[in-house]
């Protein structure tokens, strides 16, 4: 593959870096799935919300996140799977396995 | 996924616990939002946030700032526990494989040399340079960048005038008559000899069938000289743009290639305008719009070399930070800060996104029936999950250019190519205005009713004193004569002129077959009666004879003293005195007849040029959030199989651009001048007012029209769809159906 830039890269080289780095493996059948591409691109904004949620801020003239993300998600995904969304739950593997069975 | 046990372990794992310094603690037990967040991110923690405000591409963020130069062996919390799944990045090295290959790019304007895509710049913020820049670390020019696009631009509107300027030196180019090759970039010599050496003179009596040979020369000269005017265009493009931008690309760390960028831009956009260019043939001063293209020729090509400096002086001193001054930021000289802007835009991109996610999981379902947020999301989204935003605009695009947005949240920026048509439009009205006032003040000077209807009478009765001679050489001025004689005829034979030619003084009869001749061949010979009167009865009495015997006929009228050349004459003096009566009558009484179009047609096509110019960008911004909001298919579109093998085609962007916006520009505002024109011109002014009464009247008809509908038709007998008054309505429906055949329809 040649980019318009001059840019030579090898099949080698994009399951090497790219796929190895973002789909799970470099092997011959690996691409990126809708949700592994979302995940890529919402990666920075899981960590700035995660970072102000722990008590740090962000860098100068970073976008910060829309307000109350981390929260919203965690009331839902607790309503959706324990059916209360102010009960507290304990983190055990159950609980995560209800949550990805869901 | 949920059956993988261990994999289950590492996520609680994660999420249960911290890690500062290398130093892991445990937190909440519980799933909360600390745990929610920790495991989310818990494996990302090599991401740097301020990546984003960094002024890097993001290959440099990917690949350099994360993997170490030490071939760090990244673990996490849960592989430290599982050796088998240890995560070993390669080194920097083998992940940066990348191979470069010679792109010109300099002159690579479809990509927009100024970006510094696939490449990073080493600034003392940015520490790490990939592999296949690293030799460049101490001299690595980033500074480059920042006049990269004006160089361009500069260089690129530079080479237009030049070729134009040595265009317009051709002189009379349809009067191509002969041609050789001179050198590289002349390859047809103009001349105005009206004679053809190379193709033979068309004979207009034959068909086209007898000038073959001719058309055919002419038609291989046209295609030759097509092909001269292709190719030195072609040829000074690459000249201007291949040496004028020598050394202007990212990578470039030899200072002699900025000087010799300097030296050539200087000397071909002086060499394409030189001083003898600036006189006509007869060594007068010419056109104004001439001399300052050639002036901006000039003019640009030293600010093309003044950015060359400025390269030269970024690669011999590296260190020095132009950035960092207030009038480099004023000119907007931040160092790749557009590579900034566009992380910046990803991020509002996904803010939005998520945003959007938030809003549609509060918004009111159709259903009560889904008891969770999942459910509640699809049934959201089926209702609202499509919203709209006015976008693209020109008043839009100005907000989101003042507020800079349009970089740093749109993440829309313009290439070089598109920075260069807007720059030939504004120059288009730049010509427009200098031809136009140039025109006008000709006009203005040389305008005399006078001195005109003067050329004019002398012109027309040249025209046809010529006429007149030819036709008294030739055999037309027997026509002449057989038309009197026939007119004499007839009016003797009516008795006007009184004359009794029954007989003649002794008594014979006026027959033409007896007192004239006859030959042979049966023609009469009448020039034995050589006595006026004789003649003239003859001619009275035997009116066939013009028909029968046009030339014996004519004989019997010189006989009777009839002056053909005095009749000419005569015709020539009436006709002259006509045509010139009449062509005063159509020339224009005053000066303002003239000029006024003028100002208009050159004000007309100056606005259109210039409102071209202005809305080129908003209108591209406009295609640039169609085709990403999907409006305008991209991989989809059934014409992609032909945008995919004519990539070629981009290249004609520029030059239509130009010519578009030059023709549409002159043809509408010669339009418009042209209507003006009659509105002024005595021959029409009646006219035209007359037509713009009717059109008012029209346009007063179509305004009361909609009144009556609105206040009438359709308050009085609608509710709605729903007819109140089902007859006046049938009626007025009716009436207002017929009437659309008046022409008030057009407003």
């Amino acid at each position: 593959m040649r980019s318009r830039f001059g840019i030579e890269v090898t099949l080698e080289e994009v399951r090497k870096t790219i796929l190895q780095g973002l789909g799970g493996s470099d092997d011959e059948g690996e691409v990126l799935d809708l949700m592994e591409v979302i995940a890529i691109l919402v990666i920075p904004i899981l960590i700035k919300a995660s970072t102000l949620e722990g008590g740090g801020s962000l860098p100068e003239n970073v976008v910060p996140p829309p307000e109350n993300l981390l929260p919203s998600v965690v009331r839902i995904l607790l309503h959706d799977v324990c059916g209360d969304a102010s009960a507290e739950q304990e983190l055990s593997p159950d609980f995560i396995r209800r949550m990805l069975n869901f | 996924m949920a059956q993988n046990d261990d994999l289950i372990q590492e996520m609680v794992q994660a999420a249960s616990t911290t890690s500062h310094a290398g130093v892991e603690a445990k937190r909440s037990p519980y799933f909360d939002v600390l745990t929610f967040a920790n495991g989310l991110t818990r494996d990302m923690e090599l991401f740097d946030i301020s990546n984003e405000t960094r002024v890097s591409t993001s290959v440099d963020d990917v690949f350099e700032r994360h993997i170490k130069s030490d071939h760090q062996v990244i673990t996490t919390p849960a592989a430290a526990a599982s050796p088998e799944d240890i995560y070993q990045l390669p080194t920097p090295r083998e992940a940066n494989t990348l191979n470069y290959i010679y792109s010109a790019p300099s002159i690579d304007v479809q990509a927009g040399n100024y970006r510094s895509k696939g490449t990073v710049l080493n600034s003392p913020n940015n520490c790490f340079p990939p592999p296949h820049l690293e030799f460049l670390n101490q001299i690595y020019p980033h500074k480059i960048l920042h006049w990269s696009t004006a160089l361009t631009v500069c260089l690129w509107a530079s080479s237009l005038f030049g070729s134009f300027s040595a265009a317009f030196q051709i002189r009379q180019p349809l009067k191509v008559e002969e041609v050789e090759v001179t050198d590289d970039l002349v390859l047809a010599n103009y001349t105005a000899a009206p004679t053809s050496p190379v193709c033979g003179e068309l004979d207009y009596d034959q068909s086209l069938g007898g000038n073959v040979s001719e058309l055919s020369c002419r038609l291989g000269i046209s295609v030759y000289t097509s092909l001269g005017f292709f190719a030195s265009f072609s040829l000074a493009g690459i000249c201007f743009m291949g040496l004028g931008s020598l050394g202007n690309y990212v990578g470039n760390t030899k200072c002699y290639l900025p000087l010799l960028g300097a030296f050539f831009s200087l000397v071909l956009s002086f060499g394409f305008t030189t001083e003898q260019e600036l006189q006509d043939r007869d060594g007068k001063v010419i056109e104004s719009s001439f001399r300052m293209m050639v002036v901006l020729c000039r003019l640009l090509g030293c600010v093309v070399a003044y950015f060359h400096l400025c390269n030269f002086a970024a690669v011999v001193s590296p260190k020095t930070e132009f950035h960092e001054y207030k009038w480099g930021r004023w000119l907007g000289l931040a160092p790749l800060g557009r590579e900034a802007h566009v992380k910046s835009a990803g991020a509002h991109k996904v803010n939005l996104l998520v945003r959007n996610a938030m809003v549609l999981m509060e918004t009111q379902g159709v259903s009560t029936l889904f008891k969770t947020y999942f459910g509640h999301g699809l049934s959201a989204f089926a209702v609202s999950g499509t919203t709209e935003e006015q976008a693209g605009s020109f008043t839009w695009l100005f907000r989101k250019m003042r507020d800079q947005s349009i970089l740093k949240e749109e993440g829309i920026w313009y290439s070089t190519r598109l920075l260069v048509s807007v720059l030939t439009q504004l120059s288009i009205a730049l010509f427009i205005i200098l031809l136009g006032t140039s025109s006008i003040q000709r006009v203005d000077e040389q305008f005399g009713i006078e001195k005109a209807q003067s050329h004019l009478s002398d012109a027309l009765d040249n025209a046809i004193q010529t006429s007149v001679t030819t036709v008294k050489t030739t055999d037309v001025s027997a026509e002449i004569s057989k038309a009197f004689a026939s007119t004499l005829t007839s009016m003797g034979n009516a008795g006007l002129f009184g004359f009794d030619c029954s007989n003649t003084t002794d008594g014979v009869p006026y027959v033409v077959s007896e007192l004239c001749g006859v030959s042979a061949t049966g023609s009469f010979d009448c020039s034995m009666i050589t006595t006026s009167k004789d003649s003239l009865y003859l001619l009275i009495q035997n009116p066939d004879l013009i028909e029968l015997d046009t030339a014996a006929a004519y004989q019997l009228l010189d006989a009777t003293e009839f002056n053909t050349t005095y009749m000419a004459d005569i015709v020539q003096e009436q006709l002259e005195f006509v045509v010139n009566q009449s062509v005063d009558s159509m020339y224009t009484d005053k000066k303002y007849m003239v000029t006024t179009p003028l100002y208009v047609a050159v004000l007309v096509a100056m606005i259109n040029a210039l409102w071209l110019s202005v809305s080129y960008i908003p209108s591209i911004t406009t295609t640039i959030l169609e085709l990403r909001s999907g409006v305008i298919p991209s991989l989809k579109s059934p014409d992609f199989e032909k945008y995919r093998v004519a990539p070629d085609t981009v290249s004609m962007l520029t030059g239509s651009l130009f010519w578009g916006c030059l023709v549409s520009s002159l043809l509408l505002g010669l339009v418009i001048g042209f209507v003006v024109f009659l509105f002024l011109w005595q021959g029409s002014e009646f006219t035209m007012i007359r037509a713009l009464t009717v059109l008012l009247a029209a346009f007063i008809l179509a305004i009361v029209k909609v009144l009556i509908i609105i206040f009438c038709c359709r308050s009085r007998y609608y509710r709605g769809l729903y007819r109140i008054k089902p007859a006046a309505s049938n009626i007025s429906l009716l009436a207002l159906e017929r009437a659309k055949y008046v022409p008030d329809c057009i407003f």
